[in-house]
């Protein structure tokens, strides 16, 4: 899966801190979801979505290795 | 998130105090110095010959380092939540792999008192390593972050 999050949220003028906060996790999971070490929950991508005023698909892709 | 097996943070200083408290009676059992309320009055009666012991400060010595690296592996994070449950999961599967290797290899290279020694560093591995690999890869994440 491929994450969007990190230029969606800068374009959006959110730190990763600032980020977590209004989410309610680590700023390491936002690193986490932004470097794609880490899938998060539909729940936690629901809530990052919420914040950032955008959708899932605009936030995540699927990439050819999913279909695997 | 909210896990229900996760102790609180305010245990941090009563496990530590465990910890400090169980290695000293570990090393003074090993260097033979029993403490001595620890040490069973008539080794060949009643429960003395149960248990097969002349003290009980060896079994408190483990207990108490048990019960500290549970507390230490299992304690809650200031920000608990999905990512940290993640590395908390890996961190068991690792140590999960890491003990078992360590338990084939000590079968095939260990024997007599050797293997018996082994077995008891065996009690403890599993919680060391869940421990080291959590905070390791905590690390980790926080050094690549400052990046």
């Amino acid at each position: 899966m491929r994450s969007n999050l990190k230029s969606i949220r800068t374009n959006k003028g959110f730190t990763q801190e600032e980020l977590a906060q209004k989410v309610g996790i680590s700023r390491q999971s936002i690193y986490a979801i932004e470097s794609g070490k880490f899938n998060p929950s539909i729940l936690l991508a629901l809530k990052i979505a919420y914040v950032l005023e955008t959708s899932l698909y605009d936030l995540f892709e699927l990439d050819n290795t999913d279909w695997e | 998130m909210k896990n229900s097996f996760l102790i609180d943070r305010k245990f941090i200083p009563y496990a530590m105090l465990l910890l400090a408290l169980g290695m000293g009676l570990g090393f003074a059992y090993l260097n033979d110095t029993i403490l001595p309320f620890l040490q069973i009055k008539s080794s060949n009666t009643g429960i003395a010959v149960l248990l097969e012991r002349s003290n009980y400060q060896g079994d408190l010595a483990l207990t108490f380092i048990l019960i500290a690296l549970y507390i230490l592996g299992f304690i809650q994070r200031k920000k608990e939540d999905e990512y940290i449950d993640f590395l908390r999961y890996q961190a068991l599967i690792k140590s999960a792999i890491f003990q078992t290797a360590g338990l084939i290899v000590g079968t095939w290279f260990f024997g007599g008192l050797s293997f018996l020694n082994l077995m008891l560093m065996n009690l403890f591995s599993f919680l060391i390593l869940f421990n080291l690999f959590f905070q390791f890869e905590l690390y980790k994440t926080n050094k690549k972050m400052k990046q």
